[in-house]
């Protein structure tokens, strides 16, 4: 049972728009849908494809006949089906249509995938089959839904904009997304490939809005603004360049660092970029080091968020594990990518993300989020009230103006509390207010706080630290101005972690 | 290279001096966990790193140090330069290692003949071979394992007299009993498991440990023993390849009768820790196949689920080092296996222990607790102090817990979980856990929490449960309700250790 490799020649025919939509029928009516396909994947939630030993598992979890069964082995798994069988699926498309649209071909005992499609959410999205040997991967190899996808995805901001770009498309996940809040959509990629899996993307999924440019990064745009721009670039600090979705050539972390620039230059006023991004880690040093300077000279707030970072060994291990199995190469290939970092003088390399935001002729704000250990999906609804909090915050001309705003608690929060055991009763030993959804940012509260808190409904930080002061025991006769300290620090820690927002007032 | 390989070669274990002498290396260089994990940077229980993270590893150790080069012979499997090994093995002489054949010589470079592992603060030698190995001999000698971890973790280690260790492979269940043990009889019927065993014992010095050569418990034939452990060959397989996993009985008999036979080689009040795997039938509870297997033994039984997987799960996972033979092997072999689940009708195949203990009783009791697939270290002294629990629970009336006297365990935590709700902040949930051994947890309701907070070692648990239910007073509750719900909640919380019996 032999897995097919990357295609040698797929070519999809985009234009196709009956071929397309019948092909969108025989999938949405088989269920081949995130419900139905994601539970036969066995691992993590986002691989990209299902590894070869799990293919023989997957597909002996499979019913024996039946439509899902044979699209999951053409889409899925890379299997040969029957002609037979492979009518039946693809009904109401036929085999001859399958493959004028390029993405059925004929084999030995039937007929094969050419593509993999990959449900997510409620979208379907076609690329190019994980090749078994990373040896013989195509230079315009089009990679499906990763990992990195979904995060820049579950970032973006889902308010309806005029138009927005993706620089990078690949095969158009985030550009297929975009299309649901732009009223158009370009989508970019030097790779005529990917451009191609784009179009058919968009079609399948019905985003008749997005259109398809060729050329490097932002060339196709030049002199063109946007609402949204989005960008899963080639970020991967690499002494390679073999390989166009991964290796952009340009040396060092300035793929990003150019991405990032240019994002800024392309945005309209209050736009907003999302944009994932490699950097380096200097030895000793923090982080955010590197990062200060990217945009610091530009028109812009700017958030950097760190979700992982890797010594450069380490980096150059994960990104050259599809070698693992020869072994001389990959060591030749680590012992290449460490020497070049540390060359570089990178003693780590961060992965994370940038958002930037056009705002001209004010000051601008950046922020720095550590998100190490994070693993759930941002939301882009949290983004936006974070952002607002942190416009509020740095446009306070006198922070004491914050004890005349009325806050609301978040109602994304619960209160952890660990209680252990003393002298037979239970005591507090820790509370903490976390976000049950997007970035898990957690902030510990005493026992004023949680009176705080609670008291904040209707009425002004003043009001609710007086109130809680008169109900919290512990608190023997604090003197006023100390008290308003503490509700300020409150107040700003709340609100730039987003556990809270300003109702009314506050504002200079 | 060019090495010549011993064929089959175990370690000689009649060199006492040698091995002495092979342990002080081990020890000078720091071969023990704590330095090695910080060397190797390996995370988990495992020190070992997956062999296609060999290269990395090997780029992380130093140069010109001893214990970067014995793990490099010992655990990576690198050769190195005969000086460099000589150094690493001092006060070893490399010519009397390789005779004790602990390393191999050819060509100026030396290699390790054994692999050494460590478990808790032993050392253990084991074959070369590494277990995820596509093919293995049949008689190779397993290293520490995550199962050998699991039984030796589960272990009570009270001071002992006779230790019987059926199928002891490397001898790792034997050496860590010898500490607390007058004597240990090891029993494997692959002869080269018990040099292994012999050897380890030695690299530990160890004298107690008696081996002897024979399938299951016939070396020990009509003997009795205060401790039984044994780490079977428990994997349900039409296989019979290899010794140290297929034992060849059809379906789980081989865990069945290790735990039957355990049972009769048990003296009065005497312990024994057994590794299984056992079919379950489709629409069957986990325990109820291990509910028969103790029957009439004489014994208690605890019943510990580690995890439990489809019969193509299962397949899958124990032919997992298939993947890296020719094409088509992993497949074959996941076919035949799930063919032989569906002819014995098992719906699921399930992994983990029976603990039994030998008690003179009209009736014994049994209980089954799910771990979850948590892993976590030595809780035999937490299995001993819920063994005594169990027993207090099957010789006490409703009536005499609740005048008896309780005390809340420190070792744990409630977590709870709060919501502001009009106003004010209220309790959504609460959870007790335990934070060592067994990590059990349990979710409480108000009553519960409201209830242990006066488990307070004065009162009584029907004072308590009075005092508690003043809490709920105007909720329309009779007192004979507080008074039923008071012992049903200490029955499970004494049961998990979250309460003990007050000694005041």
């Amino acid at each position: 049972m032999r897995q097919e490799g990357s295609g040698a020649s797929v070519t999809l025919d985009a234009a196709d728009r009956a071929g397309i939509a019948a092909l969108r029928t025989a999938l949405v009516s088989a269920e081949y849908d995130v419900a139905h396909v994601r539970p036969m994947l066995r691992g993590e939630g986002d691989a990209v494809a299902p590894r070869p030993a799990d293919v023989s598992i997957i597909v002996r979890l499979l019913p024996e006949r039946g439509r899902f069964t044979t699209l999951m082995r053409l889409f899925m798994l890379g299997l040969e089906a029957s002609s037979d069988d492979a009518r039946a699926a693809l009904a109401p498309l036929s085999i001859e249509g399958a493959m004028r649209l390029g993405v059925l071909r004929s084999a030995a005992n039937g007929v094969v995938g050419t593509v993999h499609i990959m449900p997510t959410g409620s979208y379907l999205f076609a690329s190019d089959r994980v090749p078994e040997d990373w040896r013989g991967i195509r230079p315009d190899h089009v990679m499906g839904v990763a990992s990195s996808s979904n995060l820049l995805a579950s970032l973006v901001v889902p308010r309806p904009v005029e138009r927005a770009v993706d620089i990078g498309c690949g095969c158009g996940v985030q550009a297929v997304l975009a299309a649901r809040y732009a009223r158009t959509v370009i989508a970019c990629d030097i790779n005529p490939r990917a451009l191609s899996f784009t179009a058919f993307n968009a079609e399948l999924n019905g985003a008749r809005n997005v259109e398809c440019r060729a050329g490097s990064f932002f060339e196709p745009v030049a002199g063109e603004t946007f609402d949204l721009i989005v960008s899963n670039p080639p970020f991967v600090i690499s002494p390679d360049n073999a390989i166009a979705f991964r290796d952009a050539g340009l040396g060092g972390d300035d793929v990003s660092r150019q991405v990032v620039r240019q994002s800024v230059m392309h945005l309209r006023e209050g736009g907003l970029a999302f944009v994932l991004i490699n950097w380096g880690i200097g030895d000793h040093g923090q982080w955010p080091d590197r990062l200060r300077g990217w945009t610091a000279d530009l028109p812009c707030d700017a958030w950097y968020l760190h979700h992982s970072s890797e010594a450069p060994l380490f980096y150059a291990a994960s990104w050259n594990s599809p070698l693992e199995s020869l072994s001389s190469e990959y060591t030749a290939a680590i012992d290449r990518w460490s020497a070049y970092l540390t060359d570089l003088g990178f003693a780590g390399v961060g992965y994370g993300a940038a958002i930037l935001r056009r705002r001209s002729g004010v000051a601008n704000w950046v922020r720095f989020d550590d998100l190490r250990g994070q693993s759930e999906p941002a939301s882009g609804d949290q983004v936006a009230r974070l952002i607002a909090n942190q416009d509020l915050l740095a446009g306070l001309a006198d922070e004491r103006a914050l004890l005349d705003a009325r806050l609301a608690l978040d109602p994304d929060h619960r209160l952890d509390q660990v209680l252990r055991w003393h002298d037979g009763s239970a005591e507090v030993e820790a509370n903490a207010l976390r976000h049950e959804t997007g970035f898990r940012f957690a902030m510990p509260v005493d026992t004023f706080t949680m009176e705080l808190i609670a008291r904040l409904d209707g009425h002004t930080l003043r009001e609710a630290a007086h109130a809680a002061a008169a109900e919290h025991v512990a608190t023997k006769a604090v003197d006023r101005a100390e008290l308003e300290a503490e509700a300020l620090r409150f107040a700003k820690m709340s609100l730039g972690l987003g556990f809270t927002h300003v109702v009314d007032g506050g504002h200079r | 290279m060019s090495v010549t390989t011993a064929a089959k070669s175990v370690p000689d274990s009649a060199d006492g001096g040698g091995i002495a002498l092979f342990r002080r290396a081990l020890r000078s260089a720091g071969y023990r966990p704590d330095r090695m994990r910080v060397m190797l940077r390996s995370e988990g229980e495992n020190v070992t790193p997956r062999p296609e993270d060999v290269p990395v590893v090997e780029r992380l150790l130093p140069e010109r140090d001893r214990l970067a080069d014995l793990l490099r012979m010992f655990l990576l499997r690198l050769d190195i330069p005969a000086a460099r090994a000589a150094d690493a093995l001092a006060p070893l002489p490399l010519e009397r290692a390789t005779r004790m054949r602990v390393v191999m010589q050819g060509g100026g470079t030396v290699r390790g003949a054994i692999r050494v592992l460590p478990a808790g603060e032993q050392l253990f030698a084991c074959d070369r071979e590494l277990e995820s190995a596509p093919v293995l001999p049949a008689d190779h000698v397993m290293g520490v394992s995550s199962s050998s971890i699991f039984l030796a973790s589960l272990t009570v280690r009270r001071p002992v007299g006779d230790v019987l260790d059926v199928g002891c492979g490397g001898g790792i269940q034997s050496v860590l009993a010898a500490y607390h043990a007058k004597r240990v009889v090891a029993c494997d019927i692959n002869p080269r498991a018990l040099a292994f065993t012999a050897f380890n014992a030695a690299l530990n010095g160890l004298t107690n440990v008696e081996c002897r050569t024979g399938s299951f418990f016939e070396p020990v034939e009509g003997e009795q023993f205060d401790l039984v452990v044994s780490n079977p060959p428990f994997v349900i397989s039409p296989d019979s390849a290899m010794v140290f996993r297929d034992s060849g009985m059809r379906g789980d008999d081989v865990s069945r009768t290790v735990v039957r036979e355990a049972a009769a080689h048990l003296r009065d009040g005497g312990l024994a820790f057994v590794l299984v795997s056992w079919g379950i039938r489709e629409g069957a509870d986990w325990p109820a196949p291990l509910e028969t297997w103790v029957k009439d033994t004489g014994c208690d039984g605890w019943f510990l689920h580690q995890s439990q997987a489809t019969p193509l799960g299962y397949a899958a996972t124990w032919s997992e080092p298939l993947q890296r033979a020719e094409a088509g092997a992993f497949e074959a072999a996941i076919d035949r296996w799930a063919r032989y689940y569906r002819e014995l009708g098992y719906g699921a195949l399930a992994y983990g222990a029976v603990i039994l203990r030998k008690r003179k009783a009209a009736k014994h009791w049994t209980r089954a607790d799910d771990l979850h697939s948590l892993r976590e270290p030595a809780s035999g002294e937490q299995i001993a102090q819920l063994i005594e629990a169990e027993d207090y629970l099957a010789s006490h009336s409703d009536e005499q817990i609740l005048r008896t006297r309780f005390t809340v365990e420190p070792l744990h935590r409630l977590d709870q979980t709060l919501r502001v709700r009009d106003g004010a902040f209220a309790v959504d949930g609460a959870t007790l856990r335990l934070e060592t051994g067994l990590r059990f947890n349990i979710a409480i309701d108000a009553f519960t929490a409201e209830l242990l907070t006066r488990l307070d070692g004065r009162r009584t648990l029907s004072q308590a449960a009075t005092d508690a239910a003043a809490r709920f007073a105007g909720d329309g509750i009779a007192p004979a309700d507080f008074a039923a719900e008071a012992v049903s909640v200490t029955r499970r919380v004494l049961a998990l250790g979250f309460v003990r019996l007050s000694t005041r």
